[in-house]
């Protein structure tokens, strides 16, 4: 099966995850990897961003929320954008143009958690889920149709930064997670510890650059292949025709790392 | 073999992660317990009991106070308070109680009254809990002249020491990360994120934070997630909405569903309150929805498996409101449905 087919696969196994609440198996203990509501209908685990905002109005210290997420960190890091985040399946649809912005925009996505964190702290209140995207299509609008919600100003809102969100990712590509996204944001922290990685063999690579020109999240995987912002969707390691990129999970074979 | 060969197993971890949360059952604001139903009291002399706090919410519960409803016992509280017990803490009270020389041998009913409050924004609730103790008076021979040593006290352990710890864990987390920065092996840093990740997972489950996690997730707070305006304010019904709820001239039970973190229940409980105070003839009861899961259930206030609150049900007609958005209005819609 080829990369991208797989990858399909381990998405559809997120959105399943994200929606396995139809069973009726109802909220498990599970802190989701990657970004999805909570308070969506269906949702079966726990979104890490609204626990933690939750964590820091209650000012409990966040020892399994730490724990979960260092393990997720350490599984594949940013990989879950890539893989699993039933958001990041939505920003990988929208990617129409894998157009390459300023790098140092990139670093946006720390403000907004700093940011979050802030907020939540300083109104005891989940101000970040009151403008949150993916609670806009998860919990907004299914539950407008249930009957819970109605059109008012919170929802307005909502939809506003779902329209700017979508608009973002059609112009470009994975805006939400180049940009926005807090949880990226944390798990870009473990991207050089994950057993996940893209690994550059630099004596295969002639430095024609169709790895950059490949890439959802605008780097240069042939100079940069363990950015922070690297999802290791493996677009550029399919995109490679010399085999100087690859995706490798625990240790490299004896003799095949490189970068 | 290509370097690929591992990538099916990606998912493996997640799904090892998730077996090991497993889900069990959730518990009240506090709870509060004694060591032993009954304590042997001699006559003009001392008895110890021991009172266990846990809190088993996501509030802090303050200003816990302990009185004794006792002929002839008097009650002694040792800490004398405790200024506050943190989310998931835990703690002990020493309850030291002396009988009256004059008080005749024999068993007594009494009453341990617990008080205590907790706050969700600028709203307080106190809380009355009654615990029944048999008390034995027998004659100073036959009982402990000298009680014994009192357990160990105050909650336990605090608050700022995991904060410490947490610290402390991260430190030596960017310390390995930093070496990591000087060298290729990526194994020390590894094994340091999987020290770190264990410990604080098992740390967490052990102080129940799993069970905080899945009840913050399991409750749809409609004002959390942006369905509706947060409601921080205290309710006050208009002249109209008044006189219109004083009109209604039949009994009419009303149910309200909350949740204790949920940021919009308190202002529903403060305005059904206040309408059953203007009208006698309008009864209400809360329902916390982690304690009473299956009368949620029943009553209609779960929507595709998610408890939505806060939710006032109007017992006769099974019709429910949801959230707290301009609730006066809707509450008296919903009160003259029928009249």
């Amino acid at each position: 099966m080829k990369l991208r087919s797989q990858r399909r696969v381990a998405q559809m196994a997120g959105i399943l995850l994200g929606l396995f609440g139809v069973t009726g198996i109802g909220m498990t203990h599970i802190i989701f990897p990657g970004l999805h509501c909570y308070a969506c209908p269906w949702a079966v685990t726990i979104c890490p961003i609204g626990l933690l905002q939750n964590l820091v109005v209650f000012g409990t210290v966040p020892f399994f929320w730490i724990g979960a997420i260092f393990a997720y960190g350490l599984i594949a890091g940013r990989g879950f954008c890539g893989w699993f985040c039933p958001f990041g399946t939505l920003n990988d649809l929208l990617s129409f143009r894998k157009v390459r912005v300023r790098a140092s925009f990139s670093y946006s996505k720390y403000a907004v958690l700093i940011g979050t964190l802030i907020a939540a702290w300083a109104f005891t209140d989940t101000m970040f889920c009151k403008l949150c995207p993916a609670a806009s299509i998860e919990a907004s609008i299914p539950y407008l149709f249930l009957g819970v919600a109605k059109v008012n100003a919170p929802f307005l809102l909502h939809m506003g930064t779902l329209a700017g969100t979508l608009l973002g990712m059609v112009l470009i590509a994975r805006f939400w997670c180049r940009y926005l996204c807090p949880m990226g944001a944390i798990l870009s922290l473990f991207n050089r510890v994950s057993l996940l990685r893209v690994r550059l063999e630099a004596n295969r690579c002639t430095g024609c650059g169709i790895c950059s020109s490949s890439c959802p999240m605008g780097i240069d995987p042939h100079v940069e292949h363990d950015n922070h912002n690297c999802i290791k969707c493996g677009e550029c390691v399919e995109a490679c025709k010399l085999g100087a990129l690859s995706l490798t999970y625990g240790r490299p074979r004896r003799g095949k790392a490189g970068g | 073999m290509k370097p690929m060969r591992h990538r099916a197993f990606l998912l493996l971890p997640l799904w090892l992660l998730a077996a090991t949360c497993v889900a069990v059952g959730q518990e009240p604001i506090l709870i509060v317990s004694l060591d032993s139903s009954s304590v042997t009291i001699p006559q003009g002399g001392e008895a110890i009991a021991v009172l266990r706090i846990e809190n088993r919410s996501v509030h802090t519960a303050d200003d816990l106070e302990a009185s004794l409803v006792s002929d002839g016992v008097a009650l002694r509280v040792e800490p004398d308070g405790i200024a506050a017990i943190g989310p998931f803490d835990q703690a002990t009270m020493a309850l030291r109680m002396s009988a009256d020389e004059g008080l005749a041998s024999g068993s007594q009913d009494g009453l341990l009254e617990i008080l205590y409050t907790y706050c969700i924004g600028d709203l307080c609730f106190q809380v009355f809990e009654d615990i029944p103790i048999r008390l034995d008076v027998v004659p100073p021979s036959e009982g402990p002249i000298a009680p014994p040593p009192p357990p160990p006290v105050g909650p336990l352990p605090s608050e700022q020491f995991h904060w410490i710890a947490l610290g402390v864990g991260l430190l030596v987390f960017g310390a390995v990360a930093a070496l990591r920065r000087r060298s290729r092996r990526t194994w020390p840093i590894r094994t340091a994120t999987v020290l770190l990740a264990i410990g604080a997972l098992a740390y967490g489950v052990i102080r129940g934070q799993h069970d905080q996690a899945r009840a913050i997730g399991a409750v749809l707070c409609t004002s959390c997630v942006g369905i509706e305006a947060s409601q921080h304010a205290e309710p006050r019904l208009s002249a109209a909405g008044i006189d219109a709820i004083m009109r209604i001239d039949r009994d009419i039970e009303l149910l309200v569903f909350h949740a204790a973190w949920c940021h919009a229940c308190p202002y529903a409980e403060r305005m059904v309150e206040e309408v059953a105070r203007l009208n006698p003839r309008i009864t209400y009861r809360l329902a916390d929805v982690e304690e009473e899961p299956d009368l949620a259930r029943e009553s209609g206030v779960v929507r595709s498996g998610r408890t939505v609150v806060p939710a006032v049900l109007r017992i006769d007609t099974g019709e429910v409101l949801f959230g707290a958005e301009r609730l006066e209005t809707r509450l008296i819609e919903l009160l003259k449905e029928g009249t």
